[in-house]
């Protein structure tokens, strides 16, 4: 009885422990955060699964600008902004935006083609994203993007360090 | 529960503190920067160093200046140079607002703010600084970690201080307690001595005389069942003692008559008793029936018109000076019944040929009552005695009179009950004078 018990136990207890079976055909979306509140660790966009289900980039862009479907996230491209095309040359990747982006603010237009090229580099191992809509242009590369401070920590980490 | 919002409140307000004042330093940095670099009419990293390098009071562990982009045009640290800045602080800023946030975490304050660049009316970029405060972080921990000291001290003296309190409190009310349970088993001797100054010593106290005049009313209610049992008695043991001689003895009728005589006589006495000690306890046990104004002449008048043939068949005369106007709060029955106590016990206790004097004067505010006799006096060491119940001064005079010792003890109750008072002074073979006060009210009377 007692022996039962505890592979019954041992059984419950192993598959608490076990990862969780992940999707892999699942696509990560960014946004940015919807009435951010500001919080110190908490960066301003946040992210989304989408099923992929083997979709060409094309598709899966349209389908980015159509907006996140969690509530705390917003795209904050105007409404019926629009993918024109897209042109890759090598690993550099140009999206075409409808020109209603014109309207944005520098920093919003930049917040937004982040989201987007952030996005990008989690769907195929571009080296450089660059948004276009209108006259307006924005490039990024993957290590240009900084969403947190983290100088502060890395103070703190050495100051453990070397006290 | 007070001591932890108290602790909070604390801890709020001097985070609050160094917030404030924390603020508007790096803000007014971030200022004074956003308006050098405003100035500007190329933006590169060297420019923007050259503006910065001017400016020593610039002291932060990072500063930092975008472009309207977002892009790092100068980094104090070198990390983020020409890369996309797009920290919380710096979307806030480049759309045009001041921003300050900050954060406490382990022995340090690191705070963050930023500011736009406006250029002509439209914003041109961002600064950008954090401060990695250690020094006052260091203060912020002192400080929380004396309010939790102070806090905690307070709570173990609250808590010793309750356990004491409750602790001495019990005691003192097992005390009581145990004092009750004595009582109630009918010793009446028991005190209760508490100590301290509080309501506790005043029930104490009050217990106390609660319990001094329950002793007062057991030893009065035994010493009066005592009396009358003895006073009883008496008369009965005559009475049995003529019944026997006569059922003993062979004797004439003539003889015969004189003890159905004296038997009548002691049942005489005893039906007085009797009715006495029942007067006596009405007046003790019935609540005062409702007073009237009256003048006391016209009773007394009668009081002596009743008491005629007996003060001339012991020969005393008895004379009347009496003020008309006299009027008190009293019943008409208690206000006869005082006067007529004392005038008989004048004539009683009188020599043959006395007097019985009633005065009846009026004061300012006391209407007074003087019934003097000429007879033989009571001693000083009796006079303490006489209202006593059952006290007589010579008992042999008094049985042979037909005294029960209780007539006095009704005069002090009725008197006491009406807000009166009374006196008495005696010299003896001289005579004995009571003196009965009551206040007296100037008011239109009818006489009944």
């Amino acid at each position: 009885m007692k022996r039962t018990l505890a592979l019954l136990l041992a059984l419950l207890l192993l598959t608490g422990c076990a990862p969780t079976p992940t999707n892999d055909n699942a696509v990560t979306f960014y946004y940015p955060r919807k009435n951010y509140v500001y919080s110190f660790m908490e960066a301003a966009i946040g992210s989304e699964s989408r099923d992929s289900a083997d979709m060409d980039l094309e598709y899966l862009l349209r389908l980015y600008l159509l907006g996140p479907t969690e509530e705390n996230l917003e795209s904050i491209y105007p409404i019926g902004t629009q993918l024109q095309s897209l042109t890759q040359a090598g690993t550099a990747l140009t999206v075409f935006l409808s020109p209603g982006s014109n309207r944005m603010a520098d920093i919003s237009f930049t917040l937004a083609g982040a989201c987007l090229a952030k996005t990008c580099f989690g769907l195929d191992d571009f080296s450089m994203v660059t948004i276009r809509s209108g006259d307006r242009d924005v490039s990024f590369r993957p290590d240009d993007l900084i969403f947190q401070d983290t100088s502060a920590t890395l103070e703190d980490t050495q100051k453990e360090e070397n006290p | 529960m007070v001591l932890i919002f108290l602790n909070l409140f604390c801890t709020r307000l001097s985070q609050r503190l160094f917030y404030e004042n924390k603020e508007s330093a790096m803000i007014e940095k971030c200022q004074l920067a956003s308006d050098e670099l405003s100035t500007l009419d190329v933006w590169n990293n060297a420019t923007v160093s050259g503006i910065l390098s001017q400016l020593e009071s610039l002291r932060a562990s990072r500063l930092l200046v975008t472009d309207s982009t977002g892009l790092c045009i100068y980094d104090s640290t070198g990390d983020a140079l020409n890369r996309f800045v797009l920290l919380p602080e710096v979307l806030s800023a480049c759309r045009g607002n001041d921003v300050f946030t900050w954060r406490y975490h382990s022995g340090a304050m690191i705070s963050r703010a930023a500011t736009p660049i406006v250029d002509f009316g439209s914003v041109a970029g961002c600064v950008y600084i954090t401060e990695y405060d250690t020094a006052q972080g260091a203060v912020i921990d002192l400080l929380l970690q004396t309010i939790l000291r102070v806090t905690l001290i307070l709570e173990a003296a609250v808590i010793l201080f309750s356990l004491i309190y409750n602790r001495h409190f019990s005691r003192r009310m097992r005390a009581i307690m145990d004092s009750m349970h004595t009582i109630q088993k009918g010793n009446y001797n028991q005190k209760v001595s508490v100590g301290g100054n509080d309501e506790l010593t005043l029930l104490a106290s009050e217990f106390n005389d609660l319990t001094e005049r329950l002793q007062t009313s057991e030893e009065k209610r035994r010493r009066f069942v005592s009396d009358a049992s003895h006073e009883l008695k008496t008369p009965l043991a005559s009475i049995k003692l003529l019944t026997d001689s006569i059922l003993q003895n062979d004797m004439d009728a003539e003889t015969m008559r004189e003890f159905v005589e004296d038997i009548g006589s002691e049942a005489e006495r005893l039906n007085r008793m009797t009715a006495k000690l029942l007067s006596l306890t009405k007046v003790d046990g019935q609540p005062l029936q409702e007073s009237e104004l009256i003048r006391m002449a016209p009773t007394i008048r009668q009081v002596a018109k009743m008491l005629k043939p007996v003060a001339e068949k012991s020969g005393v005369t008895l004379e009347l000076n009496l003020d008309e106007d006299s009027t008190v709060l009293i019943t008409r029955d208690d206000l006869y019944q005082i006067v007529f106590n004392l005038m008989e016990n004048g004539i009683k206790y009188n020599r043959p040929g006395g007097t019985v004097t009633v005065t009846l004067t009026r004061g300012i505010d006391l209407a007074k009552l003087t019934v003097t006799d000429t007879g033989m006096g009571i001693p000083v060491e009796a006079l303490d005695h006489i209202f006593e119940r059952f006290y007589r001064v010579d008992k042999a005079r008094s049985r042979q009179t037909g005294g029960s010792g209780l007539g006095l003890s009704i005069v002090r109750a009725i008197v006491s009950r009406n807000r009166g008072e009374i006196q008495v002074d005696s010299q003896v073979g001289t005579g004995t004078r009571f003196h009965v006060t009551f206040p007296i009210f100037d008011t239109e009377v009818d006489d009944a």
